[in-house]
């Protein structure tokens, strides 16, 4: 309710505008023959071990409509392998094999490791702009070259699960205050591996995530300055993000065998997460990005709360 | 048309006159020297033509309105890309008003649409364009096709009129109109120069 209420105090200021949001992507495009660099990284607590990842974007403006990225990112997210608790097997004194999935202890720490390569193009095909105005929209594609051991099922190409996705963002701007909405599907790859049984032999663990539907909402609003003067005023701006995602059920496969999964971080779900954030644009150029996300509506698995973010990103112009 | 009589006639005493106080030359070179004054009245003919078309009508410099832009990043984006033109010697945007102000070199080829597109690569559109030229004694009407040195200027919606002087004229094309104001007016932007193979920028005067 609180928030409705800042967004009702946060539109009535009647408009003024930006859309360099820090978790979506607007529909408007890189320019031509730019180049962008950002940097960023998030971190939450998750019982008592810090998980980070930190990730390198390199962006490029191919065509005045067509922007491509791709993005490589660490992380101490994941394990080498699933963790062993996650699917299990028992044998029966008839010879039976009994596979189940469960839970297992969070917060284990894992060394940072080289999660892949993400990489994620947007065309501009709708521009409607206007003196101080544009409505915008784009189809933007993307895929991921992740081998991560990622243990839930919900599917997240930047740095969990290999995969591509799809979809259409169409952002609204007017003067100060932008609204931008993104929604797109996500078909996730499947994860493999082999590992020591042990009752001995080895294990052949496929684990086929969830496709996932997301829709995300997210407005901004420069607070400062009121009127422009020179590009050396730094300029703040403050963000709320809506990141929605339903998934579902994963497939899972041990040894032939199809399991049906029991955990709840095998199992569909949707949530929603609500994640204010501030920015300063320094020199018209450098922007640095920050922002707290918490859940609004169920949560995600992936991920404990508050989820700190922090980016930095610059623009060279060729 | 006075004018450029009055400097041929000039141009052909000059020359009548340097002849007189020439040395006396052979047959051959007197022959040669003949030709002289009419091989020069025909360079100073043909050099003093072009040379008057291209100062006939000079860009000085232009304000430019840019839709679109709602952030100091993205005008300076629009800046950065009008920047790289070298016909453009500087640019001065005006974040407020999303409008810059463009300053040519002396004598600058002008090419506007370079200026339309470096607008659309950084990601935005052309609200207008209006050109502030240097006119010498130009007698126009409507239709009027104006020819400058890599491109024709055609005068639409306008009366009889000479224009000397410093005078603002706005471009009407497509790539300098948002689409619906380009879509009223398309219609009366024909061609009407001799030459369809020069670019033609159809401008009216503010």
């Amino acid at each position: 309710m609180k928030v409705f209420g800042f967004l009702i105090i946060l539109c009535s200021f009647g408009a003024n505008a930006q859309e360099l949001f820090p978790h979506n992507e607007p529909a408007s495009s890189i320019p031509k023959n730019v180049i962008g660099i950002r940097t960023f990284g998030d971190s939450y607590n998750e019982n008592g071990t810090q998980r980070n990842l930190a990730a390198l974007r390199l962006m490029y403006g191919l065509t005045p409509r067509v922007s491509m990225m791709a993005t490589g990112t660490f992380s101490n997210h994941h394990s080498k392998y699933l963790p062993s608790s996650l699917i299990t097997h028992t044998h029966t004194s008839t010879g039976n094999t009994n596979y189940q999935t469960g839970s297992f202890p969070r917060g284990l720490k894992y060394p940072y490791r080289f999660n892949g390569v993400y990489f994620y193009g947007k065309y501009r095909f709708l521009t409607e702009d206007g003196k101080n105005t544009h409505y915008r929209m784009a189809a933007y594609a993307e895929y991921s070259f992740i081998s991560a051991a990622h243990d839930e099922t919900e599917p997240n190409l930047l740095d969990d699960t290999k995969g591509c996705g799809f979809g259409l963002i169409a952002t609204y701007l007017k003067k100060h205050f932008a609204v931008s909405i993104t929604s797109g599907l996500i078909l996730p790859g499947k994860y493999s591996e082999i590992t020591p049984d042990f009752y001995g032999g080895e294990l052949h663990t496929i684990l086929q995530y969830g496709r996932a539907l997301k829709y995300n909402l997210s407005f901004g609003y420069l607070i400062y300055p009121s009127e422009y003067s020179s590009y050396s005023e730094t300029n703040i701006n403050v963000y709320l993000e809506f990141m929605g995602k339903s998934y579902q059920t994963a497939k899972v496969i041990q040894n032939d065998i199809d399991i049906k999964p029991q955990t709840e971080l095998l199992l569909g779900s949707h949530y929603v997460e609500f994640h204010p954030g501030i920015q300063a644009i320094i020199n018209s150029n450098m922007r640095i990005d920050f922002s707290v996300g918490v859940p609004i509506i169920n949560k995600s698995f992936t991920r404990f709360y508050p989820v700190y973010m922090i980016g930095i990103q610059r623009y060279f112009f060729l | 048309m006075t004018k450029i009589i009055n400097f041929f006639k000039l141009q052909s005493y000059n020359l009548n006159n340097s002849a007189n106080t020439s040395i006396r030359l052979n047959p051959k070179q007197s022959k040669m020297k003949n030709r002289i004054p009419f091989v020069l009245v025909a360079i100073i003919f043909f050099t003093s033509f072009f040379g008057l078309k291209h100062c006939q009508a000079q860009a000085k410099t232009a304000m430019l309105g840019v839709n679109g832009l709602t952030c100091s990043a993205c005008s300076r984006t629009v800046e950065m890309s009008l920047r790289k033109l070298l016909f453009i010697k500087d640019v001065d945007m005006n974040l407020e008003n999303t409008e810059g102000k463009l300053i040519f070199p002396e004598g600058a080829d002008v090419d506007f649409s370079k200026i339309a597109k470096a607008v659309t690569d950084a990601g935005f559109s052309v609200r207008y364009l209006s050109v502030f030229y240097d006119f010498k004694n130009v007698t126009i009407n409507n239709g009027f096709c104006l020819p400058n040195n890599k491109y024709n200027l055609q005068f639409v919606s306008i009366s009889n009129q000479t224009l000397d002087g410093e005078k603002e004229i706005n471009f009407l094309g497509q790539e300098f109109l948002p689409k619906s104001e380009f879509n009223k007016i398309k219609q009366s932007l024909v061609n009407t120069c001799s030459d369809k193979n020069q670019k033609v920028y159809y401008v009216t005067l503010k």
